[in-house]
């Protein structure tokens, strides 16, 4: 069943300045969503585990995951999400700067669903956001989580 | 010949370099002096010239010891003579060479043993004749250094007697405690009926190459690190720098978006010049970066026909053809060993420029090739505003660029990157062009690979 009812959406981004674009993004867009933003992969692991002050956090239908390169924090999110049964189901879109196709292959090797290009103009940026939502929230169907 | 018989008929046909010398034996003789008579002297035969006599004889005294009669031989010695002084002329023309030449020569019989060694090979081991000849050559100093070298050494002797050249790379040491490096040859010599009879040992000092060489390789490595570095450096560079720009441009957009009231006409020109300049940025990264990737040699090389890249080219600028109406005409194309995706952006940017440079006309361009003997020349023209000569070397510096922002958009690295990708491939490229009458690109690629 394909509804547009509010979707939950975690983004792990951790530059500040790149965060808040991307919610001001989320919120221009046709998709009500409720996005958490962890600041990096740690506190990502932790909402998504529900642990310590996380307790209550919602599980996410959607997973944005920025990997700013060269330094790749997110890696390890996404290393440990796939070695989880249940966490691992939730798919995971990663935003890069880079087009590079050996770090594509790495990002789909290690697990992600999908690979987007950041654009660096922000009109752009926020269609991306748009398009990427209208696939996983209306075009695609979601896993149930059985917990 | 008429002989002599009196002394003064004889020292009339003697030479008169020969006299003293000859009438002193003679006399050395029959005086007692010496105990036999040999006397060798030049004597005027009837024809006017000097022969080479040898004479013996026997002198018969009476009873009383005084000089009776002489009996003597004369044998004409000329010929003789002068093949010993033609032997002796040419035994100095050989050791002259083979004492000159600063290679190293011996003379080896067949069983290994060192009859000759010339004076650079000694000099070379600091050592004497007498130290090396007339021994077996593995055991002399320049071989006794080394057990492999020496079984080396009886293994090319023993080819060597069959009749077999063999040569191999040796060490000699040096009297200062040093090594030199030898190319080291034995050459077989046969007589008439194809026997070997004796041995050439022969060597070229080549230390000297062989320093440049591991210079050269020491030096290729060094660069080749760089060149990672370099690379690695752009990658970290690029990436490092793209995020302050898109917080600059990002956020410029939202006072753009959100507080177009805010701000008047002056001031929404202000943004906007600044987001343009931050994306043109973005552009030159984005550009740099590839034109670093160039330099990676991890992809792998086909052996296609060019015919392929250009067509992905095309299809990539399918739109941009249709909208300028350009036409592309494409002659046979060679096989030649690429980078398959390289390639494509070479005819990327080639047949994009060639759109975006035309004139007033509908671009119109055109790509052949030549065989030029060892490599292919693939030119691509145009019929667009060309390049004037002056600028021919510049087209191709990174971010160079002949027009203003306004008339033609662009970073200007397409073409450095093209040439980039050209020579890596062991190629080169170059303009020819006229201005107003369009512009023709020579590609240069090696039919073989480079290595």
């Amino acid at each position: 069943m394909i509804q547009n009812i509010a979707r939950q959406i975690l983004l792990v981004e951790d530059s500040p300045s790149d965060a808040h674009l991307a919610m001001r993004a989320f919120s221009q867009s046709t998709f009500a969503s409720t996005v958490n933003h962890a600041k990096d992969g740690a506190e990502a692991l932790a909402m998504l585990r529900q642990e310590g002050d996380f307790h209550e956090c919602p599980r996410p239908d959607l997973i944005f995951l920025d990997l700013n390169m060269p330094r790749v924090n997110g890696r390890q999110v996404l290393d440990q999400l796939q070695m989880d049964p249940d966490l691992g189901l939730i798919p995971i879109v990663v935003l890069s700067t880079s087009t590079d196709e050996k770090d594509v292959l790495n990002a789909y090797r290690l697990g992600t669903s999908s690979y987007v290009v950041k654009p660096v103009d922000l009109n752009e940026f926020y269609r991306v956001i748009e398009a990427v939502q209208n696939y996983w929230f209306k075009l695609c169907a979601l896993p149930v989580s059985q917990n | 010949m008429k002989i002599p018989t009196s002394r003064e008929d004889w020292k009339r046909h003697l030479h008169p370099d020969d006299i003293d010398n000859a009438t002193q034996k003679t006399w050395d003789y029959i005086e007692g002096r010496s105990e036999e008579y040999e006397s060798s002297f030049r004597l005027k035969h009837v024809q006017g010239t000097y022969r080479w006599i040898l004479s013996r004889g026997k002198l018969f005294r009476d009873d009383n010891g005084n000089p009776g009669r002489f009996i003597g031989v004369h044998v004409d010695v000329t010929e003789l003579r002068e093949a010993e002084e033609a032997q002796a002329r040419s035994e100095t023309r050989f050791r002259g060479i083979f004492n000159q030449t600063f290679q190293f020569i011996g003379l080896m019989t067949v069983d290994g043993t060192l009859i000759d060694a010339n004076r650079a090979s000694l000099e070379a081991a600091g050592i004497s004749p007498e130290a090396v000849l007339n021994k077996p050559f593995w055991d002399t100093v320049w071989w006794s250094h080394s057990t492999e070298l020496q079984k080396r050494l009886q293994q090319a002797v023993r080819k060597a007697g069959q009749g077999q050249f063999d040569r191999f790379e040796a060490t000699h040491p040096t009297p200062d405690g040093g090594t030199i490096f030898v190319d080291f040859s034995l050459k077989p010599v046969t007589d008439e009926n194809g026997e070997v009879v004796f041995l050439i040992p022969e060597g070229r000092d080549v230390t000297d190459i062989k320093r440049f060489e591991q210079q050269l390789k020491t030096r290729t490595e060094e660069l080749e690190q760089s060149n990672q570095e370099l690379q690695q450096f752009a990658y970290v560079a690029s990436h490092d720098l793209q995020e302050p720009l898109r917080t600059i441009v990002g956020f410029c957009q939202l006072l753009q978006m959100e507080y177009s009231e805010a701000i008047d006409d002056t001031g929404k020109m202000y943004i906007e010049t600044i987001v343009d300049g931050g994306k043109r940025m973005q552009r030159l990264i984005s550009d740099l970066l590839e034109y670093s990737r160039v330099g990676r040699t991890d992809n792998p090389r086909e052996y296609t026909s060019l015919r392929q890249p250009v067509d992905e080219a095309m299809a990539l600028l399918h739109s941009r053809i249709q909208e300028n109406d350009a036409r592309v005409t494409i002659e046979s194309l060679p096989e030649v060993w690429i980078d398959h995706a390289q390639m494509i952006r070479v005819f990327q940017n080639l047949i994009g420029n060639a759109i975006k440079y035309h004139g007033e006309k509908d671009p119109d361009i055109r790509i052949w090739c030549r065989d030029s003997s060892d490599a292919w020349k693939i030119y691509v023209s145009d019929n667009g505003i060309g390049i004037s000569e002056e600028f021919f070397d510049q087209v191709f510096i990174i971010f160079k660029r002949l027009h203003t922002r306004d008339a033609y958009p662009g970073t200007g690295i397409g073409l450095a990157i093209c040439k980039r990708i050209v020579e890596r491939h062991g190629g080169s490229m170059r303009l020819i062009s006229d201005t107003n009458e369009g512009s023709t690109f020579e590609l240069t690629l090696p039919k073989q690979p480079p290595a």
